[in-house]
């Protein structure tokens, strides 16, 4: 079916030419004169073509617009933060670097603690020090297990001669030796002597949920806490301390210092101690100045071991003093107890290192170390 | 790109049927200028009536030609035109409600190209054709916007309803109802106006 078209009109300016009376015609009439107005000259035409051509690249009226309303948008919003960046700082004083109320510190805190939940099993709330505390036993070859293990100055700890032992007479304690272990491969997953149980960090990781896992372990992840998770899953669920490395070196070269500085530093020295590189973890233990996340009582006495094995007990000491005086878990104050014994043979005060094994063997009769104290007892002069 | 010479079907002396250059070397915006500057400048001035400066009206569609053209692919004859078409209409219309606002607000109309050099003394018969066309466009502007449009290619740039309905992508005869609305309201807007005129000027005399 087609539609009925309507006819096409006649044109009113048309009508004109025949100038009749009516409304029409009259239409036509001025229609027609408008029609001539607006007939551009061929001059015109080219004019209004080169001046086209000639015109420049100017934005519509309403770009324009926008344009300006958005700048002055801009503007607004730039004042307004500066306003509140400066009213903020004038109303609330600025806390002193370092302090708790630091808010970039909280931040960092806030995000470590994340980063610790991250690595931590689901449903289970990881404690503060998690990342620090779990370096001590694992990686750091304590005196004690060292001299059970190689108890590399027999002579030293055999029974004592008529004459005073030799490493009595030198300051060549017996129990400097044992922190002198040659540095060993890292093992495959660090496992605590039977007899250090007790020193088990209060953070024990445990694999995550496979999904958890599985996003640490994205090597696209860009964030610095997933980074974090991974080192600190190969360090302790698999043993891959080399693993552990790079993944804190990607996160250093990705975000610095980071939100993570302490933790990453930990975990590091634990690595190294952990292949063996103790040398190259005790410049790092001792850079670590933060009390709260960083020197809990456990990366002291380490930083402590390292320093006695490095022939540095006159600051060794210190941090076993302040291990010994603050309540540190036992076998941490047991770890203490014995590196400070040692040191003080070694700084030729005997009377004052038999006094620590004595209280070692009141305290830990079945400790780790109490035979090789009560070995160096018998060799030490009486009092 | 190449374009092809638009054959646009129309009857004599209208603006559509002017013959357009067959291949042109290449499509560059000279040629466009120099092609479809009358052209859109008749558009510019028949649409926008005389408070719109019609040569402002061709920069700008050049403007945007000139932006777009890499954009455009003609596919079609009378493809550019109507691309053109509809570029004019919307600045037009752009600058039809800018003037709006102008009154709306008190301030004075541009001169537009119907308005002429205002700078020196007017003769009565030039002042006699400008208020002839003022009376015009006045009752145009009371139409709705596609009557409007389509009385005035129809009436003004002479194009039959088959070239209205390309240029505006309407059906032929969606366009002449249109046309049939726009002439029966303008002849009533027409009366309305004169008889207010007229009564006007028996009142002032």
């Amino acid at each position: 079916m087609t539609a009925k078209l309507l006819p096409e009109p006649e044109r009113w300016s048309e009508r004109a030419a025949a100038g009749g009376p009516s409304a029409e015609d009259a239409i036509g009439g001025s229609l027609r004169r408008i029609k001539a107005a607006t007939e551009p000259s061929a001059a015109t035409a080219a004019r209004w073509a080169q001046h086209a051509m000639e015109a420049g690249p100017r934005p519509p009226a309403a770009t324009r617009v926008w344009s300006i309303a958005i700048v002055a948008a801009i503007l607004g919003g730039a004042s307004v933060v500066a306003a509140s960046v400066a009213w903020r700082a004038v109303v609330h004083h600025a806390p002193a670097p370092g302090s708790e109320s630091d808010p970039s510190k909280a931040s960092r805190q806030h995000r470590a603690k994340m980063a610790r939940q991250e690595a931590a099993p689901a449903g289970v709330e990881a404690p503060a020090p998690a990342a620090v505390e779990a370096p001590v036993p694992a990686a750091v070859e304590t005196p004690a297990t060292a001299a059970i293990e190689t108890p590399p100055a027999a002579a030293l700890l055999a029974p004592p001669t008529e004459t005073p032992p030799a490493a009595m007479a030198t300051p060549q304690p017996a129990f400097v030796a044992p922190l002198s272990v040659t540095p060993k491969s890292p093992r495959p997953a660090p496992r605590m002597p039977a007899s250090a149980a007790s020193v088990t960090p209060v953070f024990e990781p445990a694999p995550l949920p496979a999904g958890e896992a599985s996003r640490a372990a994205t090597p696209t992840a860009p964030d610095e806490a997933l980074l974090m998770a991974r080192a600190f899953r190969r360090l302790r669920n698999e043993g891959d301390a080399r693993g552990a490395l790079a993944a804190l070196d990607e996160r250093e070269r990705r975000f610095g210092a980071g939100a993570f500085e302490t933790e990453a530093a930990l975990a590091r020295a634990e690595a190294l101690v952990l292949l063996g590189r103790g040398d190259q973890a005790l410049p790092i233990l001792l850079g670590i100045r933060d009390p709260h996340a960083g020197l809990t009582p456990e990366v002291r006495v380490t930083r402590a071991e390292l320093l006695a094995r490095a022939k540095r007990c006159d600051e060794a000491v210190g941090d076993f003093e302040l291990v010994l005086a603050t309540g540190a878990p036992s076998a941490t104050r047991e770890r203490a107890l014995y590196g400070r014994a040692s040191c003080r043979l070694q700084g030729a005060a005997p009377d004052r290192a038999r006094a620590d094994l004595e209280q070692y063997l009141v305290d830990y009769p079945d400790g780790r170390f109490a035979p090789v104290v009560r070995a160096a007892l018998n060799r030490l002069p009486g009092p | 790109m190449r374009v092809r010479g638009e054959i646009v079907p129309g009857r004599a002396g209208s603006s559509l049927s002017v013959t357009k250059p067959v291949d042109p070397p290449v499509f560059d915006v000279g040629w466009l200028y120099r092609t479809y500057a009358a052209k859109v400048g008749r558009w510019a001035a028949r649409l926008g009536g005389p408070s719109i400066e019609a040569e402002d009206v061709v920069q700008e569609v050049f403007l945007v030609a000139k932006r777009r053209l890499i954009t455009f692919r003609p596919d079609g004859n009378g493809k550019i035109t109507t691309w053109l078409f509809r570029a004019t209409e919307r600045i037009v219309r752009a600058a039809r409600r800018k003037q709006r606002w102008r009154r709306f607000v008190g301030m004075p109309d541009d001169d537009g190209a119907l308005g002429g050099d205002t700078a020196g003394p007017i003769p009565g018969e030039e002042l006699e054709r400008r208020q002839e066309i003022a009376r015009v466009y006045r009752v145009l502007d009371r139409l709705p916007e596609r009557q409007r449009r389509v009385l005035i290619l129809f009436e003004l740039d002479g194009l039959s309803t088959q070239e209205i309905a390309t240029l505006t992508g309407a059906r032929v005869g969606t366009v002449r109802v249109w046309l049939y609305r726009a002439r029966a309201a303008f002849l009533e807007h027409h009366d309305q106006l004169m008889a207010r005129d007229g009564k006007s000027e028996d009142d002032r005399r």
